[in-house]
């Protein structure tokens, strides 16, 4: 695989945290690789947003893989990043945060997706890997890799019950919240978002996502919290609300799925599907939301929540000084 | 995927109404009895049992995006799932408005810009991968799971099987019908009635700063036009005072000059914004051209003028 910069130290992990699906060899992976820049690669939509990435120099930020292949988009991704060793250690808990609750095409993350990431995170050595969202046997049939991978749709269990309340301090809007406990009880805290159209609030990303380990009474709050009448009536409380509950815990690691995601009609769906075919990993959530939001066409400061979050101090606004490495596959 | 040419769906269509015409009328507030039985569509049929959500409990169906249906006015909705001998899944969903004209403006919100006309229900609009029309107080949507031919036909096909269960049809509001036609001919329209449905259009401002309870958005030449329809003038002069002022402090625009009941100004990506209040509407253009921009907002005010 040709990489798109030079330096990158964090090149793809060694053969014994390989995650490959028996059907493509590890070799094979490798070999298809091929560098684009990222007008080239997400085309479409993307062009009119997307800032140039920076010049190769220390860790990567954003690894991002376009590809046919989901599941090994996913892989490659993380492995760009360090290899899931970097976020998940032996025995540790692992929490997923998985946009799976809608069917329609283009508004849910892959199951391919998660079961690369799931597989990963036991290849790491993960002692239990939880969902914040139950995942249906419906959800995992969408995926031909179904049948192949049994043991990790066997393999995750439910965590998203039991809330639990937290303060917090730092908020604007949102000073107490329900959570499900285990958001803070997990080892390991993955944010897997999908980049899509939200009618009112225009784009959900990872920010958005974090309304998926909140209580319905809390979520009830971000709507009518300040009096506002209609779910989404006050669209700035909405948002101070989504930046002010991603104070209660940074995710160690977001997985994106911009594969293939609805600009219009989100966040649930049927609506204009386009195919960027990339998933993306990094730590950076506010930077992952505004190159999610690239992906779509829209611009990151104009999503409020995404603008407010960096105000929080959350993450970078601004993807030109970051390291963003992108690759076709 | 191989595209099937619009004479091949209408042929599958004309066959199938053939086949279908004797399908028992529902029961009014029954919308199970809408749906295809097993056998009615060659090819497909049901899978497990279907659901009805009323009122707020559409949350529970479509959980984030259900507002927009309550905006417009919603009731309830049936949901069931289709699938055929290769495994390919379609759902269907058929979803009761509180009138034809709500129902009329989800359609119009939910088809978008593009797709294939079909003769089907009110406005049949075939996408790449699901189909949405209208008829009375109901839309229907019909979703393919997948997008390959099999699946299109089999989404076209059960479309025009719920549509001959469906006997009464709607009018469109009438300010659909003034601002469609020429001398406007608003393109890519779509019926609003409240800021949800204006978001995804043109953000003027966060909040609901035009107090939009009904108006129609779309496009004329290269410009983007919206009307907001209000009670009175009363009501319209001052939902444009209110909103002028707030837009004149506003971030996002600059060179705002007023005149009278036109407030002019410029947008972030150096477009014209041209708002007129014209009696019970206001009416505003958007569009890179200023001269055009300028025609077309005097097209649409002497429209509006017209009554």
């Amino acid at each position: 695989m040709k990489k798109k910069t030079s330096n990158s130290p964090a090149g793809p992990s060694g053969s014994e945290n390989t995650v490959t699906p028996a059907s493509i060899s590890r070799r094979t992976f490798i070999k298809g690789g091929t560098a684009l820049a990222a007008s080239t690669i997400l085309g479409g939509a993307a062009g009119a947003w997307m800032p140039a990435p920076a010049a190769a120099h220390g860790p990567i930020d954003i690894a991002a893989v376009k590809g046919d292949d989901y599941f090994h988009n996913t892989v490659k991704a993380v492995e760009m990043l360090g290899g899931m060793k970097q976020f998940v250690s032996k025995q540790s808990r692992v929490g997923l945060l998985i946009n799976s609750n809608q069917d329609n095409p283009g508004s849910y993350v892959k199951p391919e997706i998660t079961l690369a990431v799931v597989r990963m995170c036991f290849d790491a050595g993960a002692r239990e890997v939880g969902v914040f969202k139950s995942l249906s046997g419906a959800y995992w049939r969408r995926s031909k890799l179904s049948g192949k991978f049994k043991d990790e749709e066997r393999g995750v269990r439910f965590i998203g019950g039991d809330p639990t309340r937290v303060t917090i301090p730092g908020g604007r809007s949102l000073k107490r919240a329900e959570v499900a406990k285990a958001l803070l009880d997990c080892d390991v805290f993955i944010n897997m978002p999908i980049a899509k159209d939200h009618t009112a609030v225009r784009f959900t990303g990872s920010m958005k996502n974090m309304m998926g380990t909140t209580t319905h009474s809390t979520n009830r709050f971000f709507h009518f919290g300040s009096g506002s009448s209609g779910w989404y009536d006050d669209a700035e409380f909405l948002s101070q609300c989504i930046a002010d509950v991603n104070l209660v815990r940074a995710p160690d690691l977001c997985v994106f799925d911009g594969t293939e995601v609805i600009t219009t009609n989100g966040p649930s769906g049927p609506g204009r599907l386009i195919k960027p075919k990339t998933v993306f990993a990094g730590t950076d959530r506010v930077a992952m939301d505004v190159y999610g939001a690239n992906l779509i066409g829209l611009r990151g400061e104009e999503i409020l929540a995404t603008r407010m979050a960096h105000e929080h101090g959350l993450g970078k606004l601004d993807l030109t000084g970051l390291q963003v490495h992108e690759v076709a596959l | 995927m191989r595209q099937m040419s619009a004479r091949g769906m209408i042929a599958g269509v004309v066959l199938l109404l053939g086949a279908t015409a004797v399908a028992a009328q529902p029961s009014p507030g029954d919308l199970s009895g809408y749906l295809p039985a097993g056998g009615e569509v060659s090819g497909w049929k049901p899978d497990g049992a279907p659901q009805t959500y009323r009122g707020e409990a559409l949350f529970r169906m479509i959980n984030g995006g259900a507002d927009i249906y309550h905006e417009y006015g919603f009731n309830q909705v049936v949901r069931a799932a289709y699938v055929n001998a290769g495994g390919q899944s379609v759902n269907l969903e058929i979803y009761q408005m509180k009138s034809p004209a709500s129902a009329y403006g989800i359609y119009s919100f939910k088809a978008g810009e593009g797709g294939t006309p079909l003769t089907i229900g009110q406005e049949a609009r075939l996408q790449d991968y699901y189909l949405n029309f209208w008829k009375g107080d109901l839309l229907v949507t019909v979703i393919g799971l997948d997008s390959d031919a099999e699946t299109r036909q089999g989404v076209v096909d059960l479309a025009a099987a719920v549509d001959t269960r469906i006997s009464d049809t709607g009018k469109r509001p009438d300010l659909a019908d003034r601002l469609l036609d020429e001398p406007v001919g608003l393109a890519e329209a779509k019926y609003v009635r409240g800021p949800l449905g204006v978001m995804g259009s043109y953000v003027f401002d966060t909040g609901d700063i035009f107090r939009v309870r009904e108006g129609m958005i779309g496009t004329v030449d290269d410009c983007l036009a919206l009307v907001f329809r209000y009670p009175d003038a009363a009501a319209g002069a001052e939902a444009y005072a209110s909103a002028t002022a707030r837009l004149g402090s506003s971030a996002r625009f600059t060179d705002g000059v007023r005149q009278g009941n036109r407030y002019s100004m410029l947008d972030r990506e150096r477009s014209s914004v041209q708002i007129t209040q014209a009696g019970p509407y206001i009416g505003i253009v958007v569009g890179k051209n200023q001269g055009r921009v300028a025609a077309v907002s005097e097209r649409l005010v002497k429209r509006l003028n017209s009554d």
